[in-house]
């Protein structure tokens, strides 16, 4: 199974993946702002097939319960019903719960949440068709909607998936290689000025001499993306300034 | 279900907590990278445990039944794992989610158990193990916790022989044929740091270390230097260096956690096998130094403690200290001095009306006393009298003839 998903072609030295790609070559990445009219903020994302539209609501005030100190974030996951091969079953879905508790806990330390007391920002992430990575391409989505939303951020959050197959690191992982067998997966979600890790989720066995190799895989991968995304920021803005 | 709160943590305690561990000190005495105290039961069947970790304790029930298995894997069999965190009632279903998650991905995904021994007819009926956790008391570290009970239990846990014939499965009991035990090929643990300002950290945090702290890490590794799960969350500047350097530390605690774990499991066998032997959790209550019994802190070496004073602090004098006099009005509340006597009108009467809330059973028997004498005397002469009379109750008044009676003077304290 593994031999089918990283190729090494006889001429060329350097192996390929199953999709063509490099061991270290992040897919095509398209993001988009201001997707939604009535949302405060929204984006969508779009690395390689897998597609994710964020929307965010707020400051507003709480329902329920609120913070004297500072806002509460709100983060809701959701993989549609549609976004696989199969149909899949909405209800009660663990994994859905843990990212979206994930996603709420990074921006929860990412927003500047002490700037707004007594109120609650609510971010909604759909997943529109699921290829792998989605937990990544979820916090660039969330980050990229806060953004458009005008909320302070800390810094663009960006986050990259790597993985470790046929003793090569390989960065930006797909669903195929997701649903190998025992293939490692580690996704990264950082403050790309500060170096610093604020998301860091991993799955299945890496032994201690390669995490470094893994992690440093996922890093790059996460630099990439953030040219793309502060391009896209960029370019947004100088669209609503003509 | 209404959930209770967590304790709300004051935060004198927690600026204590943070520059304690600024000075690799912590509240139990524990150094940043110590572990609390480990123990381990089994129950009277096999794959039934409980583990304690300093004074969180979590049991661990393995049960089996005979299912179908999934279309995808049609020849392994089936391992599902719930936590429960109702005793401990503080928690939130993410919570809950967030543990349950965090040990499936471990053991799981990590592949420590291998599933396709279980499988008894491929594609029709495999063995599915059903792992309960109850967390009974949480002070902190649940993933680390959780993560023992559970290997305890599957290396504990004996599953019948099955013979097929002819399409049709036999299960062995126990005296027929002799169990089989699970086959685990590695021991993935769970294990957390929490992380404080500028990157320090400790190891198996207590609940309040968990509350305050500004982030953590939770490691899931093996004894072949494997990282089985990592979850990292929170607000601290964790950078890459870090990360790998409790990894190093977290394969150090399971390669202590797997020997633990196999002579435990081993002592327990060879007590089975021997007979008259008491097993199960009976014998363990009885026992004051097990899991069932509740832990035990050890003592705090306080012998670098020194006693400082800060500048602003007033000390008293001995001199005046031993002048002046203190008043006991109750067990428990002292004053000092007597305050200007006062002569205004009302006094008497609001005092009556607070003496009588206060001390209600003494009211009804002066009466009687007063009924007796017959002697219906202004209001101020009454009360005098019933506070000549209650001598229980100290208290001090402005008439001077009485104050010298009621008073008690204590030796004033010591001051250094």
């Amino acid at each position: 199974m593994e031999s089918r998903i990283l190729l090494e072609s006889t001429s060329v030295k350097t192996p390929f993946r199953i999709d063509g790609r490099k061991p270290h070559e992040v897919r095509s990445l398209t993001c988009r702002l201001g997707v939604f009219q009535q949302a405060d903020g929204s984006s969508y994302v779009k690395l390689g097939n897998t597609q994710v539209l964020a929307t965010v609501y707020g400051p507003h005030d709480t329902r329920g319960k609120s913070n004297p100190e500072k806002s509460i974030i709100n983060c809701k996951f959701r993989l549609s019903t549609f976004s696989k091969s199969t149909r899949r079953n909405l209800h009660r879905d663990i994994r859905s719960i843990e990212i979206s508790n994930n996603l709420t806990q990074v921006f929860d330390s990412a927003i500047l949440t002490e700037l707004y007391p007594h109120s609650q920002i609510d971010i909604y992430l759909e997943v529109v068709q699921s290829d792998g990575s989605d937990y990544a391409a979820c916090i660039n989505a969330a980050s990229l909607a806060i953004i458009d939303a005008g909320i302070p951020i800390k810094d663009v959050v960006c986050a990259c998936s790597a993985g470790f197959i046929d003793n090569q690191p390989i960065t930006d992982i797909n669903a195929v290689e997701e649903s190998s067998n025992g293939t490692p997966i580690l996704t990264i979600g950082m403050l790309p000025k500060d170096k610093q890790i604020l998301s860091m989720e991993s799955s299945g066995g890496i032994h201690l001499d390669n995490l470094n190799d893994v992690m440093d895989a996922a890093i790059e991968g996460c630099k990439s993306v953030l040219f793309i995304m502060k391009q896209t920021i960029l370019n947004h803005i100088q669209e609503l300034k003509d | 279900m209404q959930r209770l709160k967590p304790k709300s943590i004051p935060s004198c305690n927690k600026n204590f907590i943070f520059t304690a561990v600024k000075d690799d000190k912590r509240i139990d005495g524990r150094s940043s990278k110590d572990f609390r105290k480990l123990s381990i039961g089994f129950g009277l069947d096999y794959g039934s445990s409980v583990v304690s970790l300093g004074d969180t304790r979590v049991m661990c029930n393995i049960t089996y039944q005979i299912a179908e298995p999934k279309a995808v894997k049609s020849c392994e069999g089936l391992l599902n794992i719930r936590v429960d965190l109702t005793a401990s009632m503080i928690h939130t279903y993410e919570k809950v989610v967030e543990i349950m998650r965090m040990i499936e991905k471990n053991v799981k995904d990590s592949r420590c158990l291998d599933l396709e021994s279980l499988c008894i007819i491929s594609g029709e009926k495999v063995y599915a193990l059903e792992t309960d956790i109850i967390v009974m008391n949480d002070d902190g570290n649940l993933p680390e916790c959780c993560s023992i009970a559970l290997l305890a239990s599957l290396s504990h846990f004996k599953r019948p022989d099955v013979s097929v014939v002819e399409d049709k499965i036999k299960i062995h009991s126990f005296d027929e044929r002799h169990p089989i035990p699970l086959n685990i090929l590695h021991y993935p643990f769970c294990t957390s740091f929490t992380f404080f300002d500028n990157s320090k950290f400790v190891c198996d945090p207590t609940q309040a270390e968990e509350q305050v702290c500004d982030g953590y890490l939770i490691v899931g590794s093996n004894i072949y230097r494997e990282i089985t799960t990592i979850h990292i969350s929170g607000k601290s500047a964790i950078t890459k260096d870090v990360v790998l350097n409790c990894c190093q530390l977290a394969i150090e605690r399971s390669k202590f956690l797997t020997n633990f774990v196999k002579l435990v499991v081993e002592q327990d066998l060879k007590k089975r096998s021997t007979e008259g032997a008491e097993i199960g959790y009976a014998p363990l209550i009885r026992e004051s130094s097990s899991v069932l019994c509740s832990y035990k802190k050890e003592e705090i070496e306080l012998q670098e403690v020194q006693e400082n004073y800060d500048d602003d602090d007033v000390i008293i004098d001995l001199e005046v200290a031993q002048n002046t006099k203190m008043y006991r009005y109750a067990s428990d509340t002292v004053g000092i001095g007597e305050g200007r006597g006062q002569n205004w009108d009302f006094i008497d009467e609001f005092q009556e009306n607070v003496e009588n809330d206060e001390n209600e059973d003494m009211y009804i028997e002066d009466e009687e006393t007063t009924n007796n004498e017959d002697e219906p005397d202004s209001k101020a002469k009454q009360f005098s009298k019933r506070s000549k009379n209650s001598n229980k109750y100290q208290e001090i008044t402005v008439e001077d003839d009485l104050s010298e009676e009621e008073v008690q003077i204590l030796n004033p304290p010591e001051f250094k």
